[in-house]
Protein backbone atom coordinates (compact mmCIF):
# COMPACT_ATOMS: atom_id res chain seq x y z
CA UNK A 1 0.00 0.00 0.00
CA UNK A 2 2.05 3.23 -0.99
CA UNK A 3 -0.91 5.96 -2.10
CA UNK A 4 -2.64 7.84 0.32
CA UNK A 5 -5.87 7.12 -1.98
CA UNK A 6 -5.24 2.88 -1.02
CA UNK A 7 -4.40 4.10 2.92
CA UNK A 8 -7.88 6.68 2.55
CA UNK A 9 -10.29 3.38 1.14
CA UNK A 10 -8.65 1.17 3.99
CA UNK A 11 -9.40 3.70 6.67
CA UNK A 12 -12.91 3.71 6.38
CA UNK A 13 -13.12 -0.36 5.94
CA UNK A 14 -11.17 -0.85 9.09
CA UNK A 15 -12.86 1.79 10.66
CA UNK A 16 -16.07 -0.04 10.22
CA UNK A 17 -14.46 -3.20 11.54
CA UNK A 18 -13.44 -1.98 14.70
CA UNK A 19 -16.62 -0.14 15.46
CA UNK A 20 -18.24 -3.27 15.18
CA UNK A 21 -16.09 -4.69 17.16
CA UNK A 22 -15.99 -1.97 19.89
CA UNK A 23 -19.52 -0.43 19.45
CA UNK A 24 -17.89 3.35 20.40
CA UNK A 25 -17.07 5.86 17.48
CA UNK A 26 -13.95 7.82 19.31
CA UNK A 27 -12.33 3.86 20.28
CA UNK A 28 -12.82 2.63 16.77
CA UNK A 29 -11.07 5.81 15.64
CA UNK A 30 -8.04 5.32 18.12
CA UNK A 31 -8.22 1.98 17.05
CA UNK A 32 -8.13 2.49 13.16
CA UNK A 33 -4.78 5.18 13.56
CA UNK A 34 -2.60 3.11 15.74
CA UNK A 35 -3.82 -0.16 13.37
CA UNK A 36 -2.34 2.52 10.43
CA UNK A 37 0.37 3.66 12.37
CA UNK A 38 1.84 0.19 13.81
CA UNK A 39 1.42 -1.07 9.58
CA UNK A 40 2.91 1.67 8.33
CA UNK A 41 6.14 1.50 11.37
CA UNK A 42 6.78 -2.25 10.29
CA UNK A 43 8.24 -2.68 6.35
CA UNK A 44 7.89 -6.19 6.63
CA UNK A 45 4.37 -5.89 6.62
CA UNK A 46 4.57 -4.16 4.04
CA UNK A 47 6.89 -5.69 1.62
CA UNK A 48 5.08 -9.55 2.13
CA UNK A 49 2.20 -8.68 -0.33
CA UNK A 50 -0.44 -9.96 2.16
CA UNK A 51 -1.51 -6.25 3.58
CA UNK A 52 -5.18 -6.67 4.07
CA UNK A 53 -4.56 -9.75 5.67
CA UNK A 54 -1.67 -7.84 8.38
CA UNK A 55 -3.88 -4.42 8.28
CA UNK A 56 -7.07 -7.13 9.65
CA UNK A 57 -5.02 -8.85 12.27
CA UNK A 58 -4.02 -5.53 13.66
CA UNK A 59 -6.66 -3.92 14.05
CA UNK A 60 -8.34 -7.51 15.43
CA UNK A 61 -5.70 -7.88 17.92
CA UNK A 62 -6.00 -3.91 19.09
CA UNK A 63 -9.68 -4.48 19.12
CA UNK A 64 -9.69 -7.32 21.55
CA UNK A 65 -6.88 -5.25 23.69
CA UNK A 66 -9.53 -2.94 23.73
CA UNK A 67 -11.92 -5.00 24.75
CA UNK A 68 -10.54 -6.07 27.80
CA UNK A 69 -9.65 -2.17 28.93
CA UNK A 70 -12.23 -0.67 31.56
CA UNK A 71 -14.07 2.21 29.95
CA UNK A 72 -16.49 4.21 31.06
CA UNK A 73 -20.39 3.64 29.87
CA UNK A 74 -20.74 4.84 26.72
CA UNK A 75 -23.86 6.13 24.90
CA UNK A 76 -24.74 4.31 21.46
CA UNK A 77 -23.68 6.70 18.71
CA UNK A 78 -26.78 7.56 16.18
CA UNK A 79 -25.97 6.27 12.22
CA UNK A 80 -26.83 9.56 9.97
CA UNK A 81 -28.65 7.72 7.47
CA UNK A 82 -28.95 9.36 3.88
CA UNK A 83 -31.55 6.27 3.53
CA UNK A 84 -35.06 6.07 1.83
CA UNK A 85 -37.67 5.16 4.36
CA UNK A 86 -37.75 1.67 3.08
CA UNK A 87 -34.27 0.80 2.72
CA UNK A 88 -33.93 2.48 6.41
CA UNK A 89 -36.50 -0.02 7.75
CA UNK A 90 -34.80 -2.93 6.05
CA UNK A 91 -31.44 -1.79 7.57
CA UNK A 92 -32.83 -1.46 10.73
CA UNK A 93 -34.42 -5.05 11.00
CA UNK A 94 -31.16 -6.72 9.42
CA UNK A 95 -29.40 -4.65 12.37
CA UNK A 96 -31.59 -6.38 14.27
CA UNK A 97 -31.03 -9.42 12.93
CA UNK A 98 -27.28 -9.29 13.19
CA UNK A 99 -27.32 -8.55 16.63
CA UNK A 100 -28.69 -12.45 16.96
CA UNK A 101 -25.83 -13.75 15.59
CA UNK A 102 -22.70 -15.11 16.64
CA UNK A 103 -20.34 -12.25 17.23
CA UNK A 104 -17.83 -14.56 14.71
CA UNK A 105 -20.89 -14.87 12.07
CA UNK A 106 -21.35 -11.02 12.31
CA UNK A 107 -17.75 -10.39 11.76
CA UNK A 108 -17.62 -12.92 8.39
CA UNK A 109 -20.65 -11.10 7.08
CA UNK A 110 -19.06 -7.32 7.74
CA UNK A 111 -15.46 -8.44 6.18
CA UNK A 112 -16.93 -10.15 3.60
CA UNK A 113 -19.74 -8.04 2.38
CA UNK A 114 -19.56 -4.34 3.90
CA UNK A 115 -15.77 -4.47 3.34
CA UNK A 116 -15.13 -7.00 0.21
CA UNK A 117 -12.72 -8.01 2.19
CA UNK A 118 -11.71 -11.41 -0.59
CA UNK A 119 -12.37 -14.90 0.73
CA UNK A 120 -8.52 -15.87 0.64
CA UNK A 121 -7.47 -12.95 2.92
CA UNK A 122 -10.25 -14.33 5.07
CA UNK A 123 -9.36 -17.68 5.05
CA UNK A 124 -5.94 -16.76 5.94
CA UNK A 125 -6.90 -14.57 8.71
CA UNK A 126 -9.09 -17.02 10.55
CA UNK A 127 -6.91 -19.99 9.45
CA UNK A 128 -9.63 -21.79 8.15
CA UNK A 129 -10.01 -23.50 4.53
CA UNK A 130 -11.99 -21.52 1.92
CA UNK A 131 -14.90 -23.96 1.68
CA UNK A 132 -15.12 -23.81 5.63
CA UNK A 133 -15.72 -19.97 5.48
CA UNK A 134 -17.73 -20.45 2.36
CA UNK A 135 -20.19 -22.10 4.77
CA UNK A 136 -19.99 -20.40 8.00
CA UNK A 137 -20.87 -17.18 5.45
CA UNK A 138 -23.76 -19.40 4.08
CA UNK A 139 -25.17 -20.45 7.49
CA UNK A 140 -25.32 -17.09 8.76
CA UNK A 141 -26.65 -15.44 5.87
CA UNK A 142 -29.50 -18.30 6.22
CA UNK A 143 -29.81 -17.66 9.56
CA UNK A 144 -30.48 -13.82 8.35
CA UNK A 145 -32.90 -14.78 5.86
CA UNK A 146 -34.67 -16.92 7.86
CA UNK A 147 -34.97 -13.85 10.24
CA UNK A 148 -36.17 -11.47 7.66
CA UNK A 149 -38.71 -13.76 6.11
CA UNK A 150 -41.55 -10.82 6.18
CA UNK A 151 -38.58 -8.15 5.62
CA UNK A 152 -36.91 -8.57 2.50
CA UNK B 1 -33.65 -12.21 -2.35
CA UNK B 2 -30.24 -13.10 -1.08
CA UNK B 3 -28.66 -10.78 -3.24
CA UNK B 4 -31.02 -7.74 -1.47
CA UNK B 5 -30.05 -9.00 1.60
CA UNK B 6 -26.05 -8.93 0.54
CA UNK B 7 -27.02 -5.13 -0.72
CA UNK B 8 -28.29 -4.46 2.47
CA UNK B 9 -25.89 -5.69 4.70
CA UNK B 10 -23.15 -3.23 3.74
CA UNK B 11 -26.06 -0.65 4.91
CA UNK B 12 -26.55 -2.41 7.88
CA UNK B 13 -22.97 -2.35 8.41
CA UNK B 14 -22.86 1.29 8.19
CA UNK B 15 -20.78 2.94 10.65
CA UNK B 16 -21.34 6.96 12.22
CA UNK B 17 -18.44 8.80 9.65
CA UNK B 18 -15.05 9.19 11.32
CA UNK B 19 -14.32 12.34 13.28
CA UNK B 20 -10.66 12.85 12.74
CA UNK B 21 -10.16 11.30 9.40
CA UNK B 22 -8.64 14.23 7.81
CA UNK B 23 -6.41 15.08 10.37
CA UNK B 24 -4.67 11.73 10.63
CA UNK B 25 -4.12 11.25 7.20
CA UNK B 26 -2.21 14.89 6.86
CA UNK B 27 -0.39 13.51 9.80
CA UNK B 28 0.66 10.19 9.00
CA UNK B 29 4.17 9.43 7.93
CA UNK B 30 4.40 8.56 4.51
CA UNK B 31 6.18 5.17 3.42
CA UNK B 32 9.27 6.04 1.49
CA UNK B 33 10.43 3.80 -2.05
CA UNK B 34 13.74 3.26 -2.74
CA UNK B 35 15.71 4.46 -5.78
CA UNK B 36 16.27 1.04 -5.93
CA UNK B 37 12.68 0.24 -6.12
CA UNK B 38 11.59 2.83 -7.88
CA UNK B 39 13.87 1.91 -11.02
CA UNK B 40 12.77 -1.81 -10.84
CA UNK B 41 8.69 -0.81 -10.82
CA UNK B 42 9.33 0.73 -13.97
CA UNK B 43 10.48 -2.43 -15.65
CA UNK B 44 6.63 -3.32 -15.25
CA UNK B 45 5.54 -0.58 -17.39
CA UNK B 46 8.06 -0.99 -20.45
CA UNK B 47 5.90 -3.08 -22.79
CA UNK B 48 6.16 -6.59 -23.95
CA UNK B 49 7.18 -5.64 -27.51
CA UNK B 50 10.41 -4.04 -26.13
CA UNK B 51 11.65 -7.15 -24.91
CA UNK B 52 10.09 -8.68 -27.13
CA UNK B 53 12.25 -6.67 -30.31
CA UNK B 54 15.45 -7.99 -27.87
CA UNK B 55 14.48 -11.74 -27.67
CA UNK B 56 13.96 -12.04 -31.14
CA UNK B 57 17.20 -10.90 -31.84
CA UNK B 58 18.88 -12.93 -29.18
CA UNK B 59 16.98 -15.73 -30.93
CA UNK B 60 17.85 -14.63 -34.46
CA UNK B 61 21.64 -14.78 -33.32
CA UNK B 62 21.90 -18.22 -31.84
CA UNK B 63 19.89 -19.94 -34.95
CA UNK B 64 21.96 -17.93 -37.85
CA UNK B 65 25.23 -19.10 -35.49
CA UNK B 66 23.90 -22.38 -35.56
CA UNK B 67 22.95 -23.31 -39.09
CA UNK B 68 24.29 -20.52 -41.46
CA UNK B 69 27.57 -18.67 -39.36
CA UNK B 70 28.79 -16.54 -41.96
CA UNK B 71 25.64 -14.56 -42.08
CA UNK B 72 25.00 -14.00 -38.42
CA UNK B 73 26.28 -10.76 -38.81
CA UNK B 74 24.19 -9.53 -41.61
CA UNK B 75 21.10 -10.94 -40.09
CA UNK B 76 21.85 -9.10 -36.57
CA UNK B 77 22.93 -5.82 -38.25
CA UNK B 78 19.66 -5.58 -39.63
CA UNK B 79 17.92 -6.49 -36.65
CA UNK B 80 19.96 -4.38 -34.63
CA UNK B 81 18.02 -1.30 -35.76
CA UNK B 82 15.00 -2.20 -34.76
CA UNK B 83 15.80 -3.25 -30.61
CA UNK B 84 17.34 0.49 -30.98
CA UNK B 85 14.10 1.65 -32.28
CA UNK B 86 12.68 0.36 -28.92
CA UNK B 87 14.62 2.12 -26.68
CA UNK B 88 13.72 5.21 -29.01
CA UNK B 89 9.79 4.94 -28.90
CA UNK B 90 9.77 3.76 -25.32
CA UNK B 91 11.80 6.92 -24.32
CA UNK B 92 9.19 9.18 -26.25
CA UNK B 93 6.25 7.11 -24.89
CA UNK B 94 4.67 9.63 -22.71
CA UNK B 95 5.01 12.54 -25.27
CA UNK B 96 3.17 10.18 -27.67
CA UNK B 97 0.73 9.18 -25.62
CA UNK B 98 0.18 12.95 -24.46
CA UNK B 99 1.05 11.76 -20.84
CA UNK B 100 3.99 13.51 -19.90
CA UNK B 101 2.67 16.43 -18.17
CA UNK B 102 0.33 13.83 -15.86
CA UNK B 103 3.73 11.89 -15.08
CA UNK B 104 5.19 14.90 -14.25
CA UNK B 105 2.64 15.27 -11.45
CA UNK B 106 3.40 12.49 -9.93
CA UNK B 107 5.53 11.48 -6.92
CA UNK B 108 8.67 11.11 -9.38
CA UNK B 109 9.36 13.53 -12.42
CA UNK B 110 8.98 12.70 -15.64
CA UNK B 111 13.17 13.48 -15.92
CA UNK B 112 13.20 10.29 -13.59
CA UNK B 113 11.15 8.11 -14.88
CA UNK B 114 12.30 8.34 -18.38
CA UNK B 115 15.97 7.92 -17.31
CA UNK B 116 14.90 4.73 -15.00
CA UNK B 117 13.16 3.21 -18.38
CA UNK B 118 16.83 4.40 -20.13
CA UNK B 119 18.69 2.66 -17.84
CA UNK B 120 16.57 -0.55 -18.28
CA UNK B 121 16.31 -1.04 -21.63
CA UNK B 122 19.95 0.52 -22.24
CA UNK B 123 21.46 -2.14 -19.49
CA UNK B 124 19.11 -4.78 -21.25
CA UNK B 125 20.43 -4.08 -24.94
CA UNK B 126 24.03 -4.03 -23.46
CA UNK B 127 23.98 -7.50 -22.05
CA UNK B 128 21.91 -8.51 -25.85
CA UNK B 129 25.04 -6.84 -27.34
CA UNK B 130 27.40 -8.95 -25.04
CA UNK B 131 25.67 -11.91 -25.97
CA UNK B 132 24.98 -11.72 -29.69
CA UNK B 133 28.64 -10.59 -30.64
CA UNK B 134 30.43 -13.63 -29.73
CA UNK B 135 27.33 -15.66 -31.92
CA UNK B 136 28.18 -13.40 -34.78
CA UNK B 137 31.91 -13.26 -35.05
CA UNK B 138 31.58 -17.17 -35.49
CA UNK B 139 33.06 -18.50 -38.93
CA UNK B 140 34.32 -14.85 -39.23
CA UNK B 141 37.90 -13.65 -38.53
CA UNK B 142 36.14 -11.05 -36.49
CA UNK B 143 36.89 -10.90 -32.66
CA UNK B 144 34.15 -10.56 -30.66
CA UNK B 145 35.00 -6.79 -29.79
CA UNK B 146 35.23 -5.39 -33.58
CA UNK B 147 31.54 -7.49 -34.41
CA UNK B 148 30.12 -5.30 -31.39
CA UNK B 149 31.28 -2.41 -33.24
CA UNK B 150 30.15 -3.53 -36.13
CA UNK B 151 26.71 -3.91 -34.33
CA UNK B 152 27.00 -0.57 -32.84
CA UNK B 153 26.79 1.44 -35.56
CA UNK B 154 23.36 0.81 -37.04
CA UNK B 155 22.40 0.84 -33.32
CA UNK B 156 23.73 4.37 -32.35
CA UNK B 157 22.84 5.82 -36.27
CA UNK B 158 19.28 4.62 -35.55
CA UNK B 159 18.77 6.16 -31.98
CA UNK B 160 20.84 9.11 -33.12
CA UNK B 161 17.91 9.57 -35.92
CA UNK B 162 15.16 8.59 -34.15
CA UNK B 163 15.92 10.95 -31.42
CA UNK B 164 16.31 13.51 -33.90
CA UNK B 165 12.99 13.14 -35.56
CA UNK B 166 11.04 12.26 -32.05
CA UNK B 167 12.07 15.82 -30.95
CA UNK B 168 10.42 17.79 -34.19
CA UNK B 169 7.74 15.70 -34.32
CA UNK B 170 4.71 14.57 -31.86
CA UNK B 171 2.29 12.31 -31.40
CA UNK B 172 1.71 8.11 -32.50
CA UNK B 173 3.33 9.56 -35.79
CA UNK B 174 7.03 9.12 -33.84
CA UNK B 175 6.11 5.57 -33.51
CA UNK B 176 6.06 4.71 -37.58
CA UNK B 177 9.05 7.10 -37.61
CA UNK B 178 11.22 5.81 -35.73
CA UNK B 179 10.35 2.25 -37.51
CA UNK B 180 10.34 3.87 -40.86
CA UNK B 181 13.98 5.10 -39.70
CA UNK B 182 15.06 1.25 -38.16
CA UNK B 183 13.78 -0.10 -41.51
CA UNK B 184 15.79 2.16 -43.19
CA UNK B 185 19.36 1.36 -41.29
CA UNK B 186 18.46 -2.33 -41.49
CA UNK B 187 18.29 -1.87 -45.02
CA UNK B 188 21.48 -0.34 -45.26
CA UNK B 189 23.03 -2.77 -43.29
CA UNK B 190 21.84 -5.46 -45.39
CA UNK B 191 23.05 -3.48 -48.71
CA UNK B 192 26.48 -2.42 -46.71
CA UNK B 193 26.60 -6.30 -46.19
CA UNK B 194 25.95 -8.12 -49.71
CA UNK B 195 27.01 -4.94 -51.92
CA UNK B 196 29.95 -3.12 -50.24
CA UNK B 197 31.37 -5.64 -48.37
CA UNK B 198 34.97 -4.76 -48.35
CA UNK B 199 33.48 -1.74 -45.73
CA UNK B 200 34.09 -4.97 -43.18
CA UNK B 201 37.83 -5.25 -44.52
CA UNK B 202 40.58 -4.48 -41.59
CA UNK B 203 41.62 -1.52 -43.21
CA UNK B 204 37.98 0.01 -42.68
CA UNK B 205 37.98 -0.41 -38.98
CA UNK B 206 39.59 2.57 -37.64
CA UNK B 207 36.73 4.40 -39.67
CA UNK B 208 34.39 2.28 -38.31
CA UNK B 209 35.92 3.34 -34.90
CA UNK B 210 36.03 7.04 -35.66
CA UNK B 211 31.86 6.45 -36.68
CA UNK B 212 31.28 4.49 -33.56
CA UNK B 213 33.09 7.51 -31.37
CA UNK B 214 30.75 10.64 -33.47
CA UNK B 215 27.50 8.28 -33.16
CA UNK B 216 28.30 8.05 -29.76
CA UNK B 217 28.47 11.51 -28.91
CA UNK B 218 25.58 12.51 -30.94
CA UNK B 219 23.22 9.95 -29.18
CA UNK B 220 24.01 10.96 -25.83
CA UNK B 221 23.94 14.72 -27.01
CA UNK B 222 20.38 13.54 -27.99
CA UNK B 223 19.28 12.08 -24.91
CA UNK B 224 20.63 15.13 -23.19
CA UNK B 225 18.51 17.44 -25.49
CA UNK B 226 15.25 15.23 -25.28
CA UNK B 227 15.78 15.23 -21.10
CA UNK B 228 16.04 18.84 -21.48
CA UNK B 229 13.05 19.32 -23.57
CA UNK B 230 11.23 17.78 -20.33
CA UNK B 231 12.33 20.20 -17.78
CA UNK B 232 11.31 22.76 -20.19
CA UNK B 233 7.54 21.40 -19.87
CA UNK B 234 7.57 22.10 -16.42
CA UNK B 235 6.24 25.43 -16.96
CA UNK B 236 2.70 24.51 -17.63
CA UNK B 237 2.33 22.94 -14.49
CA UNK B 238 1.98 26.41 -12.15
Amino acid sequence: MDKITDIEEQYDKIYRYCYFKLHCREAAEDVTQETFLRFLANHTYRDTGQVLQYLYSIARNLCINEYHKPKPDALPDELETPFSEDTLLTTISLQDALSKLDPDERELLLLRYANEVPVTVICRMFQLSRFAVYRKISKALRKLQDRLKDVL
Amino acid sequence: MRQKMKKSLKNAFEAPPPLSKELFLKTIPQPKSTRRAFVLSQAGYIPLWVWGASFVTLLAAILSAKFMSRDTLGILSACIPFVASSAVTENGKSTIYRMAELEKASLYSLKSVILARLGIVGFSHLLLLCLVSPLASAGRLFSALQTGIYLLVPYLLTTTLSLAFTRKFHGRENIYLCLGIAAMVSGLCIMAQSKFHMLYRQEYFSRWVGVLIALAALTAWGYYRTIRKTEELSWSLS
